[in-house]
C-alpha cells in the first residue's frame, strides 16, 4: 500500500496532447474514480500509471519511488482490465497463481493466497474451471481475485463493471467497495458512468479533453461545480441550464450590491456576485432539477408541463420557461398532467452562476 | 437456430458431396493409375477401376529407383523450410501486430512486393547468387530460398493471428510481473497454437510441392526433391504411369499424415478471428 502522486503529468501521441499538466495526490489507502466521457484520457492515465504507456513529461512517484521509466512488472501495481484479461488457456487457479508463480513463491504459500482470496470473492467453486466457462459476475470476481493475491501497492481498475448488466454491475459496485475498504489498498478506478463515480469514489477527478476539470468529493462535485463541464456531466437527470442576463437591483426595496436573474422577462431571484461577470451581464445560470419546486400556478413562475416520465422513485417533469427548456425531478406524487399549468419557485441559493463564453464558475 | 426441412439438408449434403468428389476426383484417379497394370492402363479404356490391379509400381519405385533418396531430401527440407519460416513469421509477425516503428509501414510494403513477381523472373538472379556460395545442388540452398519466398505470407497469416490476440491479455501478464518476452511464450504462443499450426502447414506444403527452384538449382540426383524426381518418370519417348502416380501417392501420405494431426488445429486457426468471441 503506497500514496500514489502526480506531477505535471503530459502525455502526447505527435501532436495531439491527450493528458495537459495532470497534478493529482491520491493518499495511502483512497479510491480515486477518474470519470469523464470517452477520449477525455482517463484511460491514458491510467495506463501511465501502470507503465503501459510512456509518459511525455512530469513525474509518477508510487510510495517514495519515482516510476517513470520502470517497467509494468517492477511498479507492484495490479489491473482489473475492462475485458477482464482471465488467461483463457488457465484454470482460475493457474490465473490468480500467474504472479506469484512468476515471483517464485513456494507452491504451498501460492496454494494459501489463492485459497484466501477465492474465499473472501466466494469462488472456490470456480477454482478448477476455465474463464470460458464462467459467467461474466464471476470472471469479473476472478479478475479481482488475481489483483488481490497479489497484495500490490495499488489497485487500477479500468471500467471493470462495463460488460455487466445494470443488477450486477449495482452488485459489483459495492462488492468492489467493500472489499477495497477491508483491504485498505490504495485503489484507482477508470469509468464513464458518473453514478458509480459517485458511490464508491473517496475523492472523484473529472477530466475533460486531457484536463483534470475539477478535483474533490463526490458532494463537493456535485453543489459546487468548478465549470459548466462538471456540472453537466454529475448528476441524472443532468442539471439545467439557461440562457440568462443579470440586472442590478435598484430603487428603493432593492439591495444594491444583488442583481436580478432574469431569464427572458421571468425574474428567478438574485444574486450577489463578488467578482464582476460579464460586462454585458450575461450568464448561464445552472440549476439541479431537484432543487425547482413545483406547484400551483399562483406559486411562482407560470408555465406548463411538456411531458412527464415517471421513474418510480420520482417524476422528471419537462417545461419551458421563456422558451428554455427545463427539467424538474420531484419525488411528490403529482395530480398535474401534460398541458397543465403549473408554476415552479427557485431558492436564489441553488442558482449556480457560470460564464457562458468560459464556462467557468462566476461566484 | 433455424428450423429447416428435410429437402433442405438434402440439397445440402448433395451439393456438399458433389464439391468433395469434384475435388477428391484427381486423386482417385491417381490412385487408380498407381495400381493399374502397365498392359491394362491404355488397353480397357476410361473405367474407374481397373479390372486387375497390381503393387508391382510402388515396389518398384522403391525399390529400384531414386524416389526413396529424393523423398528423404524433400521431408529433409520442407520439415526444415517449415519450421525455420514459423519461427521467423511469429517473430516479424508479433513485430507487425503489437509495435509501431519507424519505417513500418515500408517494411510491410517491400514484403508485399516481394510476392507480386513470378518467380521465373528472379530465378537466373538466385542462382548467380548461390553459386558461388555452393549452395546450388545442396539441399540448404533450397531450404534458404524456400524460407526467405516463405516468410513474407507466413507473417502477414501469422499477425493476422497475433491481432486476433487481445493487447489486454498480455498487458496483464507484463503486470502480473512478465517481462514481454515472458508474456509472449507464456500467454501469447499458448493461445497462438492453432495460428502456429496452421503457419507451419502452409508452409509445408509449400516447400513440399515446390518444383521450380529445385529443378533450376539442383543438377545432382543427390540433391532433388520429389517433385523432380516425379520428372524423371517423363523420358524422351515414353512415359512411365503407373510408377509416376504410384510415387505421386506415396509423396502425398507424409503432408496427410502432417494434416491429420493439426487438423484440429488448423479448422480453429483458419476461422480465429473470423468471428470474436
Amino acid at each position: 500500500m503506497a500514496a500514489i502522486c502526480i506531477r505535471d503529468l503530459c502525455k502526447s501521441y505527435g501532436e495531439s496532447q491527450v493528458l495537459r499538466s495532470i497534478n493529482l495526490n491520491i493518499d495511502d489507502g483512497e479510491f480515486v474514480v477518474l470519470v469523464g466521457p470517452s477520449g477525455c484520457g482517463k484511460s491514458t492515465l491510467l495506463r501511465l500509471i501502470a507503465g503501459l504507456e510512456g509518459i511525455t513529461s512530469g513525474e509518477i512517484r508510487i510510495g517514495d519511488r519515482v516510476i517513470n521509466g520502470l517497467a509494468p512488472k517492477d511498479r507492484d501495481v495490479a489491473m482489473v482490465f475492462q475485458s477482464y484479461a482471465l488467461y483463457p488457456h488457465m484454470t482460475v487457479r493457474e490465473n490468480m497463481s500467474f504472479s506469484l508463480k512468476l515471483r517464485g513463491m513456494s507452491k504451498v504459500r501460492i496454494d494459501a493466497a489463492v485459497q484466501a482470496a477465492a474465499e473472501k470473492l466466494e469462488i472456490q467453486a470456480l477454482l478448477e474451471r476455465k474463464p470460458r466457462a464462467l459467467s461474466g459476475g464471476q470472471r469479473q470476481r476472478v479478475a479481482m481475485g488475481r489483483a488481490m493475491v497479489r497484495e500490490p501497492k495499488a489497485f487500477l481498475f479500468d471500467e471493470p463493471l462495463s460488460n455487466l448488466d445494470a443488477r450486477l454491475r449495482e452488485q459489483m459496485r459495492y462488492e468492489i467497495r467493500k472489499l477495497q475498504r477491508d483491504l485498505g489498498t490504495t485503489s484507482i478506478y477508470v469509468t464513464h458512468d458518473q453514478i458509480e463515480a459517485m458511490t464508491m469514489a473517496d475523492r472523484i477527478v473529472a477530466m475533460h479533453e486531457g484536463i483534470a476539470q475539477q478535483i474533490g468529493t463526490p458532494a463537493d462535485l456535485y453543489d459546487n461545480p468548478a465549470n459548466l463541464f462538471v456540472a453537466g456531466f454529475i448528476g441524472a437527470p443532468a442539471m439545467n441550464f439557461l440562457d440568462a442576463t443579470l440586472v442590478r437591483e435598484t430603487g428603493a426595496a432593492g439591495d444594491a450590491s444583488r442583481s436580478s436573474v432574469m431569464v427572458g422577462r421571468e425574474r428567478l431571484g438574485t444574486v450577489r456576485l463578488t467578482e464582476a461577470a460579464r460586462a454585458d451581464g450575461r450568464v448561464t445560470v445552472g440549476i439541479r432539477p431537484e432543487r425547482i419546486a413545483v406547484g400551483a400556478p399562483s406559486l411562482g413562475l407560470a408555465t406548463q408541463i411538456d411531458l412527464l416520465e415517471p421513474t418510480g422513485l420520482g417524476t422528471v417533469l419537462h417545461l419551458r420557461l421563456a422558451g428554455q427548456r427545463i427539467k424538474i425531478f420531484t419525488t411528490e406524487r403529482l395530480l398535474a398532467g401534460i398541458n397543465d399549468a403549473v408554476s415552479i419557485a427557485v431558492e436564489s441559493g441553488d442558482l449556480l452562476m457560470f460564464d457562458p463564453v468560459s464556462g467557468v464558475r462566476v461566484r | 437456430m433455424e428450423q429447416h426441412g428435410k429437402g433442405y439438408w438434402s440439397l445440402h449434403y448433395l451439393l456438399l458431396a458433389a464439391f468433395v468428389i469434384f475435388a477428391l476426383f484427381p486423386l482417385f484417379w491417381l490412385l487408380k493409375v498407381s495400381i493399374t497394370p502397365n498392359d491394362l492402363l491404355y488397353a480397357e479404356g476410361v473405367r474407374l477401376w481397373p479390372s486387375r490391379s497390381t503393387a508391382d509400381h510402388y515396389a518398384s519405385v522403391i525399390a529400384h529407383s531414386q524416389f526413396p533418396l529424393f523423398f528423404r531430401n524433400s521431408v529433409i527440407v520442407a520439415t526444415t523450410t517449415a519450421v525455420f519460416s514459423t519461427l521467423l513469421a511469429a517473430a516479424a509477425g508479433y513485430g507487425f501486430s503489437r509495435f509501431q516503428f519507424r519505417g513500418k509501414y515500408w517494411i510491410v510494403g517491400l514484403m508485399l512486393v516481394s510476392q507480386m513477381f513470378p518467380l521465373v523472373m528472379i530465378i537466373a538472379p538466385i542462382f548467380r547468387l548461390l553459386k558461388p556460395l555452393g549452395l546450388t545442388n545442396s539441399l540448404t540452398g533450397l531450404v534458404i530460398v524456400y524460407t526467405a519466398f516463405n516468410v513474407p505470407f507466413a507473417s502477414f497469416l501469422m499477425q493476422s493471428f497475433f491481432d486476433a490476440i487481445p493487447k489486454d491479455l498480455e498487458e496483464a501478464a507484463m503486470l502480473d510481473g512478465a517481462n514481454r518476452f515472458a508474456a509472449f511464450r507464456r500467454i501469447i504462443v499458448p493461445l497462438t497454437l492453432p495460428g502456429l499450426a496452421a503457419t507451419l502447414g502452409f508452409v509445408f506444403t509449400a516447400a513440399w510441392s515446390e518444383l521450380l527452384f529445385a529443378l533450376m538449382l539442383n543438377s545432382s540426383s543427390a540433391a532433388s526433391t520429389f517433385p523432380v524426381g516425379l520428372l524423371a518418370f517423363v523420358s524422351k519417348f515414353s512415359v512411365d504411369f503407373g510408377q509416376m502416380m504410384a510415387a505421386g501417392v506415396l509423396a502425398l501420405l507424409p503432408v496427410c499424415i502432417f494434416f491429420v494431426f493439426i487438423q484440429r488445429h488448423l479448422v480453429q486457426g483458419l476461422t480465429a478471428g473470423a468471428v470474436k468471441g
